[in-house]
């Protein structure tokens, strides 16, 4: 099996971005924020080689102080290295581990393009469920499904 | 001669110096001097202090000085140490060696003049005169293990090498009972020193039977080196079989030296055996060391047919399934045959079709664009690297790959583009960044590049990396940043003369579109040759860093590594990037002096009074001052544009003339086409025919079908019918031409 790890986004190599989510084009401030976040972002590696990449963010619904939990926004991995390998999975892994252990939150909530029906499905099979959530900005776009799951159970 | 009190008051004066105080010393020296103006000592003591007060722009006196005392003085030997100290400051080691020699000749007491005096020596070569100082410095200080090495190492530069052992030999038995744990690698280093010297000698047994003695003894640390001289000296003996036995052991040491297996062939036989039996050694090799690439690779070179192809297969997959980046680097050499591209091809073609792991695929993707490419099918090259590109964008190698397909297809502004794909990718690192600048570059735009390479360097207080490339002794910047240059300068000479024919009357516009002209003719030209000085610079610091080795590998005891150094040197100015600057320079230099327009138009100021509007004025300064930001390479240079050079060179400025000369000198090399070429160059420009006339022959002697011959052809013809050039002379290269043409030659030149 090959070698599958994430790693953090650098100032160096945010040049990677684009090319993982064409055809969709991120603005350079996107990227910026992205890595500036530090560890809410990765990049996921086969072999050594960037080909996904998973952006989170700390949930805040309106009129909450606290946060509900951590919103993936961005997990794209090219289409060559999609599905077989389990780099989605890793990528979740990180985000739903990062979540318990670093921020003592115990929700994650994935937003996905609806048309992207195997993630959908492979990630229900992992236990999140479809579900609306208020506030959540990106997830009310046109085109978009939101997934949730409690970690605590 | 001198009353006492003035050689007291110099003596103070020397105190003075060497403490520095170079203003008192002067003090000093002016009462000695007032009192007694032929007190020699004193008066070159004050040039040297004049020297030193301002050594980077000393003053003129500073010569006059010296050569006033040196004049009158030259009995004496302070005098003479101190004029050699001077010449020697001026890295003027020629004068330098000969003043010091004189000191001594004069009986100076001062041993140490005798070391300084070696060290120029051998920075001139001239180690004919370098063992009398190495020897005498020896008896005056034989209590240092460096004066012996010295001593030795001069024999040995001599072909002296009985002499070198035999001192050698002195001083081991002297120390052997008083070595300690940190003077053992020294002691290494001249064990093997000494049995290189009896090697040379050509008593090959005997300098076998000292390595194993020393072997033995267990004081050599080098114990690769050892056993290299051992199976040498063994093969030579013709013991191939005893010679063998060590190569092996060499190849347990590191088994990846492919040197190694080839020697271990020869020493077998092997090497004139069938494919068979080779293989089977291979195939044993491999086993002792599955993890080496060598014992994979090298059947591959003899084997043929079905059998390469299986070996073949194993090796370019087995690479590709790892993910090994220079596969197709590995097995370029296999290229040199073209039976073997289709071979190599269709198991690549097979691999990349079948493949799953997209990775690997990827990497099969890589190699066949390297294959397109390294056989000249750049459509199809592109077409592999773009279909691996759209499977894995994220992979620096791909882009900078596809950059250099289209670099050369011509297009060099593309292929600059995907560059700094490739780059943006990867800002940290430096090796595509550098990939960028160069690409950039190769398509003249400067000044992108620039702001590239300024990324990564060390930019303090500047507004880009150009000064510091400049320090850092960037040679492949500078000449590719000349070259851009050189290629700009004939974009804009081009236009020139193609205006030049237009209507006299012309509108305020077209005047100072022409005046701007002009000066990016000048502009680019003088940034051309700035460049190309720079290389030479760079050079000309790399022999002058040699200087303090002479005396510091002695102490460190190094002498092998320092002949090496020495034998580097000495081919300092046949490097191939050398030569590419000396092109350069004296073809521009050449193309310069010959120039009309250079003389009458391109150097001069604005012929008509322009009527520069203020704004027009102010655009022009804020455009100057851009330029130089991204023109200046040294820090106080005056001489951003390379304007004043010009000049010089159009005016045959006598320091020109010399600079050349020395240029055709350093490079002449009658094995070398190149070389020669700036030969003939450099001579046209000092117009000493004769020496063009010969540079050529031998041009034509190692390739006759060269653009040179073409190019130097007509430069002996423009110069046959120059009527400035002696009729003799011109009567030579008639006679000699048309025998070229003769004997077809130049066919197609004429």
């Amino acid at each position: 099996m090959p070698r599958i790890a994430t790693d953090n986004l650098t100032v160096n190599n945010l040049g990677i971005f684009n090319k993982i989510t064409a055809p969709k084009e991120y603005s350079e401030k996107f990227i910026k924020e992205c890595q500036e976040s530090g560890d809410l972002c990765q990049y996921g590696y086969f072999e050594e080689v960037p080909v996904g990449v998973v952006v989170s963010k700390s949930f805040v619904p309106k009129n909450a102080k606290s946060p509900l939990g951590l919103a993936v926004v961005v997990l794209r991995v090219l289409e060559a290295y999609s599905k077989k390998f389990g780099l989605e999975d890793a990528l979740l892994e990180y985000i739903e581990k990062l979540a318990v252990e670093k921020k003592h939150l115990h929700r994650v909530f994935l937003v996905l393009d609806k048309t992207d029906e195997w993630l959908i499905g492979h990630f229900k099979e992992r236990g999140y469920e479809e579900g609306d959530v208020e506030g959540l900005e990106e997830g009310s776009e046109e085109g978009k499904v939101v997934l949730k799951r409690d970690l605590a159970n | 001669m001198f009353s006492t009190k003035d050689d007291n008051h110099f003596h103070e004066a020397l105190r003075l110096y060497e403490a520095k105080q170079y203003k008192k010393a002067l003090k000093t020296l002016d009462s000695v001097l007032k009192r007694n103006p032929k007190h020699y000592q004193s008066l070159s003591l004050k040039g040297l202090s004049l020297f030193y007060q301002d050594p980077l722009n000393p003053p003129k006196e500073a010569e006059q000085y010296i050569l006033k005392g040196s004049s009158n003085g030259s009995s004496n030997p302070v005098v003479c140490h101190i004029t050699g100290l001077y010449y020697r400051a001026l890295k003027d080691y020629s004068n330098a060696a000969k003043w010091y020699s004189l000191a001594m000749e004069n009986k100076s007491p001062n041993k140490g003049i005798l070391r300084d005096l070696a060290s120029c020596l051998t920075q001139i070569r001239d180690y004919k005169h370098l063992i009398k100082p190495r020897v005498e410095y020896l008896d005056d200080q034989p209590t240092y293990r460096a004066n012996w090495t010295s001593a030795a190492v001069a024999y040995y530069l001599n072909g002296q090498y009985v002499n070198a052992e035999n001192i050698l030999t002195k001083i081991e038995d002297l120390i052997k009972d008083h070595l300690t744990d940190s003077d053992m690698f020294e002691h290494s280093e001249c064990l093997l020193f000494k049995n290189r010297a009896i090697y040379e000698d050509g008593d090959i047994a005997r300098a076998l039977s000292n390595l194993e003695d020393l072997e033995k003894s267990g004081l050599i640390g080098d114990g690769a080196k050892l056993l290299e001289y051992k199976a040498e000296y063994l093969e030579k003996l013709d013991k191939k079989q005893e010679a063998s036995v060590v190569f092996r052991t060499l190849l347990q040491r590191n088994p990846e030296n492919y040197g190694y297996y080839l020697s271990l062939e020869r020493c077998l036989g092997t090497d004139k055996m069938g494919a068979r039996v080779r293989l089977a050694l291979y195939e044993k090799l491999a086993k002792y060391y599955p993890r080496s690439d060598p014992p994979q690779f090298i059947p591959l070179t003899f084997l043929e047919g079905e059998e390469f192809a299986k070996k073949a297969e194993q090796y370019l997959v087995g690479q590709l399934r790892r993910g090994v980046p220079s596969t197709f680097v590995n097995v370029k050499p296999l290229y040199k045959k073209r039976s073997n591209w289709k071979v190599l091809y269709e198991i690549v073609k097979k691999f990349y079709d079948t493949e799953e792991n997209p990775l690997s695929h990827c990497w099969a993707g890589y190699y066949l664009c390297q294959h397109y490419y390294h056989i000249k099918e750049y459509e199809k090259a592109l077409e592999s690297i773009n279909e691996v590109i759209e499977q894995t964008p994220t992979l620096v190698e791909l882009y900078m790959m596809k950059a250099r397909v289209l670099k050369r297809k011509g297009l060099l502004k593309e292929a600059a583009e995907e560059m700094d794909q490739a780059r943006k990718l990867d800002l940290q690192d430096r090796f595509v960044n550098s990939k960028a600048v160069k690409y950039y570059l190769r398509a003249n735009e400067i000044r992108k590049a620039i702001d590239i390479a300024s990324l990564f360097t060390r930019n303090e207080g500047n507004p880009n990396g150009v000064q510091d490339l400049h320090m850092m002794q960037c040679v492949w910047f500078l000449t590719e940043s000349a070259e851009a240059y050189e290629r700009l300068y004939r974009e804009a000479i081009k236009e020139w003369k193609e205006g030049q024919s237009e209507e006299e009357e012309e509108d305020h516009s077209a005047v100072l579109a022409r005046e701007h002209l002009k000066k990016r003719v000048a502009h680019s030209i003088g940034l051309a040759i700035k460049r190309f000085l720079a290389v030479v610079k760079v050079f000309e610091e790399y022999e002058d860093d040699q200087f303090d080795f002479h005396h510091y590998s002695m102490r460190k005891g190094t002498p092998r590594t320092y002949i090496e150094m020495l034998e580097w040197e000495d081919r300092l100015y046949h490097e191939p990037m050398f030569l590419r600057s000396a092109i350069g320079l004296s073809r521009l230099y050449l193309e310069v002096s010959e120039s009309e327009e250079f003389g009458s138009e391109l150097l001069t100021n604005p012929l008509h009074n322009l009527n520069r509007t203020r704004k027009e004025k102010k655009e022009e300064a804020k455009k100057r001052e851009e330029l130089v930001k991204y023109s200046r390479g040294y820090a106080k240079d005056e001489d951003v544009f390379g304007e004043k050079i010009l000049k010089e060179i159009v005016d045959r400025n006598e320091e020109v003339s010399k600079f050349l000369a020395q240029l055709g000198k350093r490079v002449a090399d009658e094995s070398n086409i190149d070389s020669e070429y700036v030969v003939f160059a450099v001579n046209q420009y000092l117009k000493k025919y004769v020496l063009c006339l010969q540079a050529f022959n031998k041009v034509c002697g190692i390739d006759k079908e060269s653009d040179y011959v073409k190019e130097m052809y007509g430069e002996l013809e423009k110069d046959m019918k120059d009527e400035e050039t002696p009729e003799a002379v011109r009567r030579i290269l008639g006679s000699k031409l048309e025998q070229l043409v003769s004997e077809q030659l130049v066919s197609e030149a004429n």
